[in-house]
């Protein structure tokens, strides 16, 4: 029985960067546990049964960044906590979580996942279908 | 669990399934037990998000969705704009207490079996893909 792939909480707000940097994370070899906010965050933290050894966290998302940062460390959890301000530096953490990852080799260039996002970002605003 | 280990289980190949939900924890099992056949699985935490994802351009196959979730749209009224909009697409709603006597389609009762909801949302989920594939 192979032993179980170590748990990164994503905490974005944005369901088109979210599923494209989790999908990432995943083709490394983690467990990914998607949160659209804080409070989802602080759910999964506090009542899921999983190691979460990382956590990911948007700065804009109600109840992320800060306050997401100041409660896990209220709640002495262990899971390293990472904030990234922009979209840039979310994939850009990805990328070095990913290199420190399960996985032997990363599973596609992480400028991809970011081409990948700008592309869906910029369909939703020009309100395409 | 690898999927060719699981009796019973249908072969998911590239089934796309977008899981819509807003208990992350009934999220992620969900949505875990459908990864673990292989499916690629997209979580939205609202219908709302499940519409923008499915407006700018997500590939999906079905989409399983709860009915009561906070936003602009119901599940049972995301499902009607789906109808509208992508009639080819597969919707199956979730919902503890759905009770409208105009609804004709399918719901699947909460709490469900994760093992059987996941079965048969693959079923629906290959049943659609091969008839996109075939035609």
């Amino acid at each position: 029985m192979s032993s179980p792939s170590p748990v990164v909480l994503l905490v974005e707000g944005d369901i088109l960067v979210r599923h494209p940097l989790a999908e990432y994370l995943r083709e490394c070899g983690f467990t990914v546990f998607e949160a659209s906010n804080g409070d989802e965050a602080r759910r999964a933290l506090a009542t899921s049964t999983l190691q979460i050894e990382v956590v990911l966290a948007d700065m804009t998302s109600e109840g992320s960044g800060f306050a997401l940062r100041r409660w896990i460390q209220e709640q002495n959890h262990p899971a390293d906590v990472i904030m990234a301000g922009s979209v840039e530096k979310a994939v850009d953490c990805a990328a070095d979580i990913c290199h420190e990852g399960p996985a032997l080799a990363k599973p596609y260039e992480h400028h991809l996942v970011l081409d990948h996002i700008r592309q869906a970002i910029a369909r939703r605003e020009r309100g395409c279908q | 669990m690898p999927q060719s280990d699981v009796e019973g289980a249908p072969r998911s190949g590239l089934a796309r399934i977008l899981v819509v939900e807003d208990d992350p924890l009934i999220r992620f099992a969900m949505a875990e037990a459908l990864r673990e056949f292989g499916v690629m699985v997209v979580e939205a935490a609202s219908a709302d998000e499940a519409w923008q994802y499915l407006t700018t351009g997500g590939s999906i196959d079905l989409v399983f969705t709860d009915h009561r979730m906070p936003g602009s749209m119901t599940g049972a009224e995301l499902a009607a704009r789906i109808r509208r909009n992508y009639p080819a697409l597969r919707v199956v709603v979730t919902s503890a207490d759905f009770d409208d006597p105009n609804w004709s389609e399918a719901v699947v009762t909460k709490p469900y079996d994760l093992f059987k909801t996941a079965t048969g949302l693959i079923k629906r989920a290959v049943e659609r893909g091969q008839k996109e594939g075939g035609s």
